[in-house]
């Protein structure tokens, strides 16, 4: 099976039908895949090599420099993580930049939209913004955004600042405190470099400092796009292939960042007419992966398919453009539209896909290439004219929109004077037995979603809440989990009379979904945020918490790097891909287990989602026996 | 037709099999004089050990040769009469045959030394040799001695002391052990392997005579020429074997130090072959024969076994001395010969104290001598074996690179490449 | 039914050690990759890759007619099984490890199972569950080997290519 979403098992038939490629076809092209770098034993960091280590024990042990198995894994990890941290704050400058020009009047696209989000960031950041005018306070809090990247004298404040006083010891003891973000970026690349930190436990630590800036970078990405773009508020839209509009002109956004995504919103309001003229019945925005969860969050625009099935919309015939920006996106989108009509616009210069049209979209021009591209699809749908079009009508509702504020704001319906309490209370009580953030990618080496969707049912039926972020977040949305129907189905009583109890207080008429959307992946962080804000309301660290992380179906860098900030912070996280560092049984055991007596987090790598679902569960239990509250058997 | 062997081991089991697989309708006889089950002589030091018992070393049941149309009839051959084609057996019975072959093996040589005929004073060759040793230690002896510093000399050492012998030690004549296989250096780690085993070392000494223990009867100790006196109840000499080749001789047939056979393994006499460690192959490459080697008395009993059933074709001798064996964590192998230049290749990896030695002349490689690291010996075996010319030999051996030259002989073998 | 054979196309072989891996993989206990890699166990590859001249040779047992390792074995261990297989496998415990074998393979096809009492252990085919594929072939990424019968007629074919092979 190679995904278990319906309306991509479709696409699937019709790709084979027009005898399109897509992954699923290269990942079986690619098999057998080579075990020396399925295990991290290869090395290509200069070029003597490459290097092999043999992971039996046999010929050859080392590398050509004498870097031995955890030398070798523990570098190939870290400069994952460096990746993953270089990814998540390139995205979070993009904001920075962006605000930083509104504010000092380089660019009128920017405006801040949410004042007392800037109030609220500005202040846990130092800045008093006492009389201060929105743009003068954005500047001030632009130009601390900016600094952030740069090599400073104290720990990185936008990480720091938003943990716990214990975690923030803990990691000092370690010794993994970055002090900017670039510069740490820089360091692992250099201590990686051929012959430099050959230590695999003080590049584990690097790794760990690394994932610690990718947090700063990740909060800030998310601080600032609420800043400028608002801060999600619950709201209802649709996600699957079925969103498409044969009569509109449709119009795919993928990629990550809302600097692009958010003012193509705007700019296709102001255009509608221009679809009409050409014969459209308007202009339909759809998401793709973590930039779909950012205009879902915002605007509620409709989610059309997320991560290895995003070649699929193509195939429908009814897709004018894919306009893409950065990560995870799929070179691959060029070939697949070889054969239909629709336009994969890149909009991005250091992002660009031979074959495709490029529109250069940067904070000075935003508006005018925001409409290009639009126009751009609207030639693309005029061209569609007598093509064949199979959308599968498959979508499933969905309520989107939990940032931190607005699960907040429910709450305090229950509790006005302390939001938190009832939520705190419940976890007490046993009604909610924990809490598990469930990010990541789907990874063709998964069957589409069966990780997801097999770990959220296990975990909802044992009263644990869980959190979504990026293409989990997406699968959950594709398959019906994001709405208060699926607390029917899938929580277990505790959890679905505590969902009913909150929905009710704010009048929904019907329970939260069990399944809390909140936001991409950058958005993390807001999971972290809660963690935090219930651990200092609690007196402990977040290391004693009964939450957990999980990517069960991971496959980026970004994803390594935020798995490892999230042990960082004293979480287990679970992984269902196994890693490439089974090749060292010291890395391997430090990530597994090692690292639990120093941080508190720690991995656990299991692929099979039930064994996995049984291993979180467990976790939990352990953390809130910890915490002297009654704990529960699987 | 009618095929008789004498001999019921490596070579003779070859030669009935592959006469049976050329020839499905012949009647093969083997006769045996150690029983009906043939057995692999090479372990018997697994039997005085304690490590296997007999039904782990059989090489073929009586009843596995019944099953492939092969007749095994215990007993000792005392006569052949090639004119009538007749084998006498010591019990009486005549067996007729078309073809014989003369499989007989070697006898061990016990030195001509005062004392030989005590008991526990005995050549280590059959498996019965191996059990009276273990009714000996089972008796309560503590103390052995071995003489000689050859391969089967240190088998049988290193088999007393895993059988629980609190001291055993090697009289060896020469300055090192295994003198034929080994240089001085392989033989020092060799004899410190031994060493480390609790096995005590004299060199250059000989026995002069074995004494009778206290009780009489059995021996006490041993008597070295330079007058040390060495307790022993036990003495296993290992300093050689002779060829069996009374039959042959009796009947009229050439022999010199084994049974002459031509390269087809006949002998002079007609319709009689002769193979494994009781012939003597003339010609090129047969001229240092016996081998006393279990691979070549297979190889040409296999050989024998065809051309008696009426394929004659010779044997490809290419024969060299080769032989490999462990001790513990100690692995020797060593082919052909030493001599001619030497390149060597010490390393502490994959085992400590690994040692590989070639030797080669013109190009050519004469011998090797491998401790420990053992990887790929057999490339190297047949690059010994086929006398081959390799160009710039010696520097690839250093770098212990599988020359090129040697990869398209072996591909030229036609195995490797199955496709076109 | 005719044994099916390992067959070896050495320009096609990339040198990256994939065979060696399955192989060891699938005599491992575990039975698959990264279930022995996470068990720390040590199984022994009895594939090889040779290099020489700046060319890579795949190399395991060739599964002769008349196999000196079988000759030379002293154990009755080695011997030809049904349909031609060489092997050891089934004949474990009679192995004593003594390297007969290992010195008389002309193919170095043979090697130490690196285990406390080692055995000599070889390609022994035990390796290829369902499809029937063995472990390297299916591993090959590249088509430097296959799994097939031996095209009698393809023998001078064979050398011809072979030579041509070596001599570039
Ligand atoms: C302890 C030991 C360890 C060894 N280890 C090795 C090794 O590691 N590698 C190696 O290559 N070689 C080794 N050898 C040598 C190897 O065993 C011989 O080379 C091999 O057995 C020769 O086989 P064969 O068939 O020629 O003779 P044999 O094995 O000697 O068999 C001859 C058979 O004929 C029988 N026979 C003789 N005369 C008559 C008669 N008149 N009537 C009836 N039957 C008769 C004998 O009783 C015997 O059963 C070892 C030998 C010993 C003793
Ligand atoms: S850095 Fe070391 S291990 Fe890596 S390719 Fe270079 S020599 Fe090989």
């Amino acid at each position: 099976m190679k995904s278990h979403d319906t309306a991509v098992r479709v696409m699937l038939d019709a790709a084979r039908d027009q005898g399109a490629e897509t992954v699923w076809d290269r990942h079986a092209k690619q098999d057998p895949r080579c075990g020396f770098g399925e295990t991290g034993l290869c090395c290509r960091h200069c070029s003597q090599g490459p290097c092999r280590i043999n992971p039996f024990g046999e010929d050859p042990q080392k590398g050509v420099c004498g870097a031995d198995a955890d030398t070798m894994v523990a570098r190939g990890l870290v400069r994952a993580i460096a990746a993953g941290c270089a990814s998540h704050s390139g995205h979070a400058k993009h904001l920075a930049h962006a605000l930083h020009k509104w504010a000092k009047g380089h660019s009128d696209h920017y405006p801040v939209k949410d004042e007392a989000k800037l109030k609220a960031v500005a202040g846990r950041m130092g800045i008093s913004g006492e009389g201060m005018e929105t743009r003068q306070l954005a500047g001030q809090l632009a130009d601390l955004a900016l600094k952030q990247f740069a090599e400073g004298e104290a720990p990185l404040a936008w990480a720091f600042n938003h943990l716990t006083a214990g975690r923030r010891e803990a990691l000092e003891r370690l010794g993994a405190v970055p002090t900017g973000i670039e510069n740490t970026i820089a360091e692992m690349l250099h201590r990686t470099h051929m012959g430099v930190d050959a230590d695999p436990v003080n590049l584990l630590i690097g790794g760990i400092a690394c994932a610690v800036a990718d947090y700063a970078g990740s909060h800030m990405a998310t601080d600032l796009s609420d800043i400028l773009f608002g801060t999600p508020q619950p709201v209802a839209s649709r996600a699957n292939l079925g969103v498409m509009d044969a009569g509109k002109v449709n119009i795919a956004l993928h990629g990550h960042n809302p600097v692009l995504s958010d003012l193509l919103v705007r700019a296709a309001l102001e255009m509608e007419g221009e679809a009409g003229e050409a014969g459209a019945a308007g202009i339909n925005l759809m998401g793709v992966c973590c930039t779909g969860n950012e205009i879902l969050m915002r605007h509620g625009v409709p989610s059309l398919t997320h991560s290895i099935s995003q070649e699929l919309p193509i195939f429908t015939g009814a897709l004018d453009a894919m306009v893409v920006d950065y990560q995870c996106v799929y070179p691959s989108l060029v070939a697949a539209a070889s054969c239909a009509h629709t336009r994969v616009i890149t909009t991005m210069g250091m992002a660009k896909i031979s074959g495709a049209v490029h529109i250069e979209f940067t904070e000075e021009n935003a508006r005018e290439s925001a409409q290009k591209i639009i126009r751009e699809a609207i030639g693309a749908f005029k061209s569609r004219k007598g093509r064949a079009v199979s959308i599968p009508e498959i979508s499933s509702e969905v309520t989107a929109g939990f940032s931190v504020e607005a699960i907040v704001g429910a709450l305090s319906k229950l509790d006005p004077a302390d939001p938190l309490k009832p939520l705190i209370d419940n976890i007490v009580g046993g009604n909610i037995q924990g809490v598990v953030l469930v990010a990541g990618c789907n990874n063709v080496k998964v069957p589409q979603d069966e990780n997801f969707l097999g770990l959220a049912k296990e975990l909802l039926a044992r009263d644990v809440l869980v959190l979504a972020t990026g293409c989990g977040a997406g699968a959950y949305a594709r398959h019906g989990f994001l709405t208060p129907g699926a607390a029917e189905k899938y929580a277990g009583p505790g959890l679905k009379a505590v969902l009913s109890a909150v929905g009710e207080a704010n009048g929904l008429g019907g329970p939260l979904p069990p399944v809390l959307h909140i936001g991409s992946c950058v958005d993390n962080s807001r999971a972290v945020d809660i963690a935090v804000a219930v651990a200092n309301r609690l007196g402990v660290d977040t290391d004693k918490l009964p939450v957990a992380a999980s990517a069960p179906e991971y496959k980026t860098e970004k994803a390594v790097s935020i798995g490892t900030y999230a042990v960082a912070f004293g979480l287990p996280v679970h992984l269902g891909v196994v890693p490439p560092v089974l090749g060292s049984q010291t890395v391997a055991g430090l990530l597994t287990a090692g690292v639990k007596e120093l941080l508190g987090g720690w991995f656990i790598v299991e692929p099979d989602p039930l064994k996995a679902a049984e291993a979180i569960f467990g976790a939990l239990q352990e953390r809130r026996r910890g915490l002297g509250l009654a704990s529960r058997p699987w | 037709m009618n095929l008789v062997i004498v001999g019921n081991s490596a070579a003779g089991v070859a030669a009935a099999e592959a006469a049976r697989r050329a020839s499905p309708r012949a009647r093969i006889t083997v006769i045996g004089d150690e029983g009906a089950q043939a057995y692999c002589r090479c372990l018997i030091p697994e039997i005085l050990a304690g490590t296997a018992d007999f039904s782990r070393i059989i090489l073929r049941s009586g009843e596995d040769l019944r099953r492939e149309g092969i007749e095994v009839a215990g007993g000792r051959a005392v006569e052949i009469l090639p004119g009538p084609g007749r084998v006498m057996l010591e019990d009486g019975r005549e067996i007729p045959y078309d073809r014989l072959l003369l499989a007989t093996g070697a006898a061990p040589v016990l030195p001509d030394l005062p004392g030989r005929e005590l008991q526990g004073v005995m050549g280590f060759r059959d498996y019965s040799d191996a059990l009276e040793a273990v009714r000996i230690a089972g008796a309560g002896a503590g103390d052995a001695v071995v003489l000689g510093g050859g391969l089967v000399s240190l088998k049988a050492a290193h088999a007393l002391k895993k059988r629980g012998f609190a001291r055993v030690t090697l009289v060896v004549k020469s300055p090192h052990l295994m003198s034929k296989q080994l240089d001085p250096e392989s033989a020092g780690l060799v004899g410190r392997a031994f060493e480390g085993m609790g096995v005590r070392i004299i060199f250059g000494a000989d026995a002069s005579a074995f004494l009778p223990g206290p009780g009489g009867g059995g021996v006490g100790s041993v008597l070295l020429e330079d007058g040390r006196e060495i307790p022993a109840g036990l003495v296993i000499a290992g300093k050689g074997v002779r060829p069996r080749t009374g039959l042959a001789e009796r009947a009229g047939g050439a022999a010199g130090r084994g049974i002459l056979v031509d390269s087809c393994l006949r002998t002079t006499l007609p319709g009689v072959y002769a193979a494994g460690d009781c012939a003597q192959v003339a010609g090129p490459g047969g001229e240092e024969a016996p081998w006393g080697l279990w691979p070549l008395a297979v190889e040409q009993g296999r050989r024998a076994g065809l051309n008696m059933a009426g394929r004659e074709e010779p044997w490809q001798p290419g024969g060299v001395a080769q032989n490999a064996v462990r001790f513990g964590p100690l692995s020797v192998i060593s082919v052909g010969r030493r001599g001619g230049e030497e390149v060597a290749v010490r390393r502490r990896h994959p085992a400590p104290g690994s040692l590989r030695k070639f030797f080669f002349r013109d190009d050519r490689l004469l011998g090797y001598v491998f401790v420990n690291d053992i990887r790929d010996a057999g490339l190297y075996t047949w690059l010994v074996r086929s006398g081959r010319r390799v160009p710039g030999l010696g520097r690839f051996l250093a770098g212990e690179r599988l020359p090129l030259e040697a990869m398209t002989w072996l591909s030229g073998r036609d195995h490797i490449l199955r496709e076109g | 039914m005719e044994f099916k054979e390992i067959l070896i196309r050495p320009d096609k072989c990339t040198g990256c050690l994939s065979c060696r891996l399955a192989c060891a993989a699938a005599h491992s206990r575990a039975g698959n990759f990264l279930g022995a890699v996470a068990a720390g166990e040590k199984p022994r590859a009895r594939i090889f890759v040779h290099r020489a001249g700046g060319k890579n040779l795949p190399l395991n047992c060739r599964h002769c007619t008349d196999p000196p390792c079988v000759d030379a074995c002293v154990a009755a261990s080695m011997h030809t099984a049904g349909g031609g297989l060489v092997t050891n496998h089934d004949r474990q415990e009679r192995c004593i490890g003594c390297w007969m074998c290992v010195m008389s393979c002309p193919f170095g096809a043979i090697r130490d199972s690196g285990e406390e009492d080692p055995r000599a252990v070889k390609c022994d085919r035990q390796c290829a569950p369902g499809d029937g594929l063995p472990a390297c072939v299916r591993a090959c990424p590249t088509g430097a080997l296959t799994y097939g019968t031996v095209d009698q007629f393809s023998a001078s074919s064979r050398e011809e290519f072979l030579r041509k092979w070596l001599q570039c």
